[in-house]
C-alpha cells in the first residue's frame, strides 16, 4: 500500500512501554500520533524545498496541517514531547501508526488516552541539562528541565510560539517564491551548510533556534544557536538512529 | 435514454486500449490529460513528455451496426518542450496539464494546450492534395530557368496521401508566475481564461502579448498564504461568468461585468464542515481538484479527494447531491498522506448529451485507485465501479462491476482495501459529447469503452 514516502514502523506500545513504565500499557496515544503527524509534515515541507519547483498547493496544504497541529497543541497545553522508550534503546519510531488521527473527533474523544507521559531516558536528560542553560537564555520563564521539551514549548508564550512558527512558515513560503536560486540555502542560511546531506540537514534543523517549528523535533537537542551546532551534533550521536528512521536513510 | 433507470442502464464494454503494454512505464508516457473535441470525432491526449496525440474515430461502418467507429492515431506532435527558467534556476516541465478544443469553424481543428507556464494554440489541418504544374518551378521545387519557359499553364490540384499537420498558431507566454492548472474557453469563442495557483488571466485568442488579470488571490505577504486556486471554468452559456475552486473546498462564482478585477465573488459555494468528521486531514481532503459545469449551466460538479458533489448554482450553502467515490479510504488518510496519494488530483466529467435529450447531465464519472473508475447515476442513485485493465480485453465484452470490501469478510470477487494498488490511479477520464463512449486514462494507457449496442 505504501509506495513511497517515509517508511514508518508501527509503534507497538505494549512491548516497549512495559519495561519502563510498569503497568501502563497503551497503544500509541493521540498525542503521540499527533506528534508523529507533525514530524512527518515538517519533513515533507523541508523535502519539498529540495525539489525543483515545489507544488504550491501541496505545500500550502501541508503547512496548514502543521499550523493546525501547532494550534491544537498550544491550546490544550498538554504539549509534551513523547518519548516512551526504555533506556538502552534508541527512541524509536516516533513516526508511529497514526490511525487514531484518522478517526473523527468524536471517536477520538472516546478513545483518547490520558496526557502523554513525557519521561526521557537518562541519556536525553543529560544532554538536555547541558543545553538547557542555553535554552533558558531565550526564554522568559524558567522551569525545571525534567521535561525539557515541554519547557521549551511552554517557556515561550503561545503568541511567541506562533510567532516563531509563523516565521519558519514564512521562510518556507519565501523559498516557495523562489526569490533566489539558492532558495534552500537561504532557508538554512543559519544552519550548518552541510544540509545537502539529509541526515545533517535534519540534525541541523533540529538544533536551529530560528526555526521555531523545529522545536517539536528538538527532543534530542536544544534550540541553541548555530554556534553550538557542532556541540549539539556531537551530542546527537546517540540520536542518529532517530534521524535515520525519520528520513529512512 | 441515458441510464434512465431500470433496464436502460448502460452496459459498458471494452473497445480499445492505446499505449505500451509493458509494466515499466516511461515517465514521458504518463498521460496527463484527455479531451474529446466538440463533435467527438477527435480524442486528444497530452502526456508528461509534452506530446499531444490525437485519435480520430473511423466513420461508422454501416454494415457493422454493432459497433461504433474505432479511434486511430490521427496526429502526434510535440506541443511543449522542457524549458529552463534561468532567473530562478528551475526547470519548467513540459508536461501537458490541459487540452481544450475550440469548436470547429472551418476545415481545420484548433486546440489549446498548456504546460505549467505557456499556453499554445495549435492548428491541426489535413492536406490531401497538392498543386502541380507550376510555371516557374520544377516538381521538386527547383526554380526553372526563365528562358526555358515557353508556355503558360494553370497549376492543378492532384490528390496525395493524407497528411495531418499540426502547427502552433499562437503562443501565450509569460503571464503566469505560478503553475497553470486550468484553461477554459469562453462561450463567445473569442476569449479564454487560464488559471494558476494564485491568479486567473483572461486572453483573447488573437492576442498573445497581453492578457487581463481577472482574479488575484496572492496575499501581499506570502507568509499569509493559506489557500490556492485549484481549478477554473467558464460558464457554458454566460460569457461573463466563471467559477474557480480552492484548496479549502470553496467555489467562487464571478461576474466579469461587476469589476475588472474579480476578487470579490458574486457567489461563494461552501459546504459547512461536518464537525463529527473533523480530523487533521479535513482540509486536505476538502481541496477541490476539478470543477465542471453541467451542460445547461444550471449545475456544477466538484471533485474532492473522497467525493463528487453536485451544486445548484442557486444554492450556495450546500451541494444538492454528494456521491462517495471511495469512502473506505477515510480511515487510511494517514497512510495516504504519508505516501502523498492524498494530494492526487482526480478529475470528473459529465455524460455527453444524448441524441434524444439534449443537454441533460445525468451521469457523473470519476476515477479512483487500482485502475478503478466510478459512475453515478443521478436519477436512479445507482453507482458502479469498473476497472480499466487489459484483462477485459475482448471487444463487446461487458465489463464486470467491481467491489471493494471495506471491512469484515471479503466476499469472492471483492477486493480488500489493503490490496488496492495506489500506483494505479485513474485521474483523467472523458465522455464523448454525443455518444456513450468514454476514454479512461490509466498511468500510460488510454482505454476506450462503449456501451453495448443491441
Amino acid at each position: 500500500m505504501f509506495m513511497r514516502g517515509l517508511k514508518r514502523k508501527c509503534f507497538d506500545g505494549e512491548e516497549d512501554i512495559e519495561g519502563t513504565l510498569a503497568g501502563i500499557k497503551a497503544i500509541p496515544s493521540y498525542n503521540l500520533q499527533r506528534q508523529s503527524l507533525l514530524d512527518m509534515s515538517l519533513v515533507k515541507l523541508q523535502l519539498c524545498h529540495m525539489l525543483v519547483e515545489p507544488n504550491l498547493c501541496r505545500s500550502v496544504l501541508i503547512a496548514n496541517t502543521v499550523r493546525q497541529i501547532q494550534e491544537e497543541m498550544t491550546q490544550d497545553g498538554t504539549w509534551q514531547m513523547i518519548n516512551t522508550q526504555s533506556t538502552g534503546q534508541a527512541s524509536l519510531d516516533r513516526l508511529v501508526s497514526t490511525d487514531i488521527l484518522c478517526r473523527s473527533s468524536r471517536d477520538q474523544a472516546e478513545g483518547k488516552h490520558g496526557p502523554a507521559y513525557g519521561t526521557f531516558n537518562k541519556d536525553f536528560e543529560s544532554d538536555q541539562a547541558q543545553d538547557s542553560s542555553e535554552t533558558m537564555s531565550t526564554a522568559s520563564a524558567v522551569q525545571a528541565p525534567r521535561n525539557l521539551q515541554s519547557n521549551v514549548w511552554e517557556m515561550e508564550s503561545p503568541q511567541e510560539n506562533k510567532g516563531n512558527f509563523q516565521k519558519s512558515l514564512d521562510q518556507i513560503f519565501e523559498t516557495l517564491e523562489n526569490k533566489s536560486p539558492n532558495t534552500v540555502e537561504d532557508l538554512f542560511s543559519e544552519v550548518d551548510n552541510s544540509y545537502y546531506d539529509l541526515d545533517t540537514m535534519l540534525t541541523g534543523m533540529m538544533s536551529n533556534t530560528k526555526m521555531g517549528h523545529c522545536d517539536s523535533l528538538e527532543t534530542f537537542s536544544s534550540p541553541a544557536n548555530t554556534a553550538s551546532n557542532s556541540n549539539c551534533k556531537s551530542d546527537l550521536n546517540d540520536l542518529d538512529h532517530i534521524v535515520e528512521i525519520l528520513v529512512e536513510s | 435514454f441515458l441510464g434512465a433507470g431500470g433496464g436502460n442502464d448502460i452496459q459498458w464494454c471494452f473497445s480499445q486500449v492505446k499505449g505500451a503494454v509493458d509494466d515499466d512505464v516511461a515517465e514521458a508516457d504518463i498521460i496527463s490529460t484527455v479531451e474529446f473535441n466538440h463533435s467527438g470525432e477527435l480524442l486528444a491526449t497530452g502526456d508528461k513528455g509534452g506530446r499531444v496525440v490525437i485519435f480520430q474515430q473511423e466513420q461508422e461502418n454501416k454494415t457493422q451496426s454493432h459497433s461504433r467507429g474505432e479511434y486511430n492515431v490521427y496526429s502526434t506532435f510535440q506541443s511543449h518542450e522542457p524549458e529552463f527558467d534561468y532567473l530562478k534556476s528551475l526547470e519548467i516541465e513540459e508536461k501537458i496539464n490541459k487540452i481544450r478544443w475550440l469548436p470547429q469553424k472551418n476545415a481545420a481543428q484548433f486546440l489549446l494546450s498548456t504546460n505549467d507556464k505557456t499556453i499554445k494554440l495549435w492548428k491541426i489541418s489535413e492536406r490531401d492534395k497538392r498543386p502541380e504544374g507550376y510555371n516557374l518551378k520544377e516538381e521538386d521545387g527547383r526554380y526553372r530557368d526563365p528562358t526555358t519557359v515557353t508556355t503558360l499553364r494553370v497549376p492543378v490540384f492532384r490528390p496525395m496521401d493524407l497528411m495531418v499537420e499540426a502547427s502552433p498558431r499562437r503562443i501565450f507566454a509569460n503571464a503566469h508566475t505560478y503553475h497553470i492548472n486550468s484553461i477554459s474557453i469562453n462561450s463567445d469563442y473569442e476569449t479564454y481564461l487560464s488559471a494558476d495557483d494564485l491568479r486567473i488571466n483572461l486572453w483573447h485568442l488573437e492576442i498573445t502579448d497581453r492578457s487581463f488579470n481577472i482574479v488575484d488571490i496572492k496575499p501581499a505577504n506570502m507568509e499569509e498564504l493559506t489557500e490556492v486556486i485549484t481549478a477554473a471554468e467558464f460558464h457554458p452559456n454566460s460569457c461573463s461568468t466563471f467559477v474557480y475552486s480552492s484548496s479549502k473546498g470553496t467555489i467562487r462564482l464571478c461576474d466579469m461585468r461587476a469589476s475588472a478585477l474579480c476578487d470579490r465573488h458574486s457567489k461563494l459555494f461552501e459546504e459547512p464542515e461536518d464537525p463529527s468528521n473533523r480530523s487533521f486531514f479535513s482540509e486536505i481532503i476538502s481541496s477541490i481538484s476539478d470543477v465542471k459545469f453541467s451542460h445547461s449551466g444550471r449545475y456544477m460538479m466538484t471533485r474532492d479527494y473522497l467525493s463528487v458533489k453536485i451544486w445548484d448554482l442557486n444554492m450556495e450553502n450546500r451541494p444538492v447531491e454528494t456521491y462517495q467515490v471511495h469512502e473506505y479510504l477515510r480511515s487510511k488518510l494517514c497512510s495516504l498522506y504519508e505516501n502523498d496519494c492524498i494530494f492526487d488530483k482526480f478529475e470528473c466529467c459529465w455524460n455527453g448529451s444524448d441524441r434524444q435529450v439534449e443537454f441533460l447531465s445525468l451521469i457523473v464519472m470519476t476515477g479512483s485507485y487500482n485502475n478503478f473508475f466510478r459512475m453515478f447515476d443521478r436519477n436512479t442513485k445507482r453507482d458502479i465501479t469498473l476497472e480499466a485493465s487489459r484483462e477485459n480485453n475482448k471487444p463487446r465484452t461487458v465489463l464486470k462491476p467491481r467491489k471493494v470490501c471495506a471491512s469484515g469478510k471479503r466476499k469472492k470477487d471483492e477486493i480488500s482495501v489493503d490490496s488496492l494498488d495506489f500506483n494505479k490511479k485513474i485521474l483523467h477520464t472523458a465522455w464523448h459529447p454525443k455518444e456513450n463512449i468514454i476514454a479512461v486514462a490509466t498511468t500510460n494507457n488510454l482505454y476506450i469503452f462503449q456501451d453495448k449496442m443491441n
